[in-house]
C-alpha cells in the first residue's frame, strides 16, 4: 500500500511538472484572432437611463396592482340602517304650506282671460286708429 | 504568469471597448494554460486546440458578463472545463467517436525543433494520463485533473465546476481510489 501511495505521488509530481504547450502557439493565436475579427460587434450595454425608467415603471405597476388587490379584499364599513329615521310621517302629512287650492287657481285663470280680452280689444282699437290716420301705409 | 493583475484588468477593459489588439495579448498570455487543461482532460491534442479556440471566442463574446471579482484565469478555466466536460460526456460512452489525431499538422506548417519537442512532450503526457484515467467518469476526471494535476484550491474548483464540496470530495476519492488500483496493477 505504501509503495502504491509513493508511486502515486511520484507519478503526480512528474505529471505536474509537465506543462503542455500547443505545437504551433503562434498559429493558434492567429487562428483565434482571425475568428474573433470576423465576429459581429458585441451588443452594447443598454442605456442606464432606460434601465432606471424600466425599474420605476415596474415599481409603479406593482403599486397599482397592490392597491387594486387591497381595494378588492379590504373590509367595508357596515351601515346601521336602524339608526336612520325613516321620513314616512313627514311625506304623507298634508300641510297648508304645500297645498295647492283649486278654487284660487280657477279665479286666477278667469282674471288672466279677462286681461287677455282687454288686450285684444285695445290692440284692435289701436290698429283702426292707425288705419284712419294714415291709410297709405298699409297699401302694398 | 508574466502579467500582473493590474495589466490584465487594463487589457480586459480595453477588450470591452472592442479592442482586439488588447484581447490578443490576453490570448497569448493564457492560451497555453487553457490548452494544457483541455489536453489533460480530452487527451487529444487536436480537440484541445479546437476547444482552446472556442474558449477564447466565448470569452470575447461574453466578456461584458465577466465578473471582475473573480480572477480572469478562473473564468477562462470555467469555460474550458464546461466545454471539456461536454466533450467527455459525449465521448465517454462512445469512445469510437473520438476522431483520430490529424497527421497533417506536421505537414501543414514547417515544423521547427521546438514544435516537434512540444508535440513529443504532449504525446507522452497524454499517454500517461490516458493510462491512469481512461475508466474515470467525466466528473471524476474533471475533479482529479483540477485538484491533483493542476493543483487548484478547493474554492476555485467549486467556482469552476459549480459542484458542492461534498460532491467534489467524493468524486476525488473515487478517482484516486481507481488510479491507485491502476498503479498497483501496472
Amino acid at each position: 500500500m505504501k509503495d502504491t501511495n509513493q508511486t502515486y505521488d511520484q507519478i503526480l509530481n512528474d505529471l505536474r511538472k509537465v506543462q503542455p504547450i500547443p505545437s504551433h502557439p503562434a498559429e493558434l493565436t492567429r487562428q483565434i484572432m482571425g475568428k474573433i475579427n470576423v465576429l459581429p460587434q458585441r451588443k452594447k450595454a443598454k442605456n442606464s437611463k432606460l434601465k432606471l425608467l424600466r425599474t420605476w415603471a415596474q415599481i409603479a405597476a406593482i403599486l397599482v396592482v397592490g392597491i387594486l388587490v387591497y381595494e378588492m379584499i379590504k373590509p367595508h364599513k357596515k351601515l346601521n340602517f336602524s339608526s336612520i329615521p325613516f321620513p314616512e310621517a313627514e311625506s304623507t302629512q298634508y300641510t297648508e304650506a304645500h297645498s295647492f287650492p283649486v278654487k284660487e287657481k280657477i279665479k286666477q285663470y278667469i282674471i288672466w282671460q279677462e286681461i287677455q280680452t282687454e288686450k285684444k280689444k285695445y290692440r284692435k282699437e289701436l290698429i283702426s286708429v292707425f288705419q284712419t290716420s294714415n291709410p297709405k301705409s298699409l297699401m302694398p | 504568469m508574466h502579467m500582473d493583475q493590474q495589466e490584465i484588468q487594463r487589457l480586459i477593459q480595453q477588450s470591452l471597448y472592442e479592442d482586439p489588439q488588447a484581447f490578443g495579448q490576453l490570448v497569448v498570455e493564457y492560451q497555453s494554460f487553457v490548452f494544457g487543461l483541455a489536453l489533460k482532460l480530452t487527451c487529444h491534442s487536436d480537440e484541445a486546440e479546437d476547444i482552446t479556440q472556442e474558449v477564447f471566442i466565448r470569452a470575447w463574446t461574453h466578456l461584458p458578463q465577466f465578473n471582475p471579482q473573480v480572477k480572469f484565469s478562473t473564468w477562462l478555466y470555467k469555460i474550458t472545463a464546461n466545454l471539456c466536460f461536454d466533450w467527455l460526456r459525449k465521448h465517454h460512452n462512445h469512445p469510437e467517436m473520438i476522431p483520430a489525431e490529424k497527421e497533417g499538422n506536421v505537414v501543414e506548417y514547417i515544423p521547427t525543433e521546438e514544435n516537434i519537442t512540444n508535440q513529443l512532450i504532449n504525446q507522452e503526457l497524454v499517454e500517461k494520463i490516458t493510462q491512469l484515467t481512461q475508466e474515470l467518469t467525466p466528473k471524476q476526471k474533471l475533479i482529479f485533473t483540477l485538484w491533483d494535476l493542476e493543483g487548484m484550491e478547493p474554492e476555485e474548483i467549486k467556482i469552476i465546476t459549480g459542484m458542492s464540496s461534498v460532491k467534489i470530495k467524493s468524486n476525488l476519492y473515487l478517482a484516486r481510489k481507481y488510479i491507485r488500483q491502476r498503479i498497483s496493477k501496472l
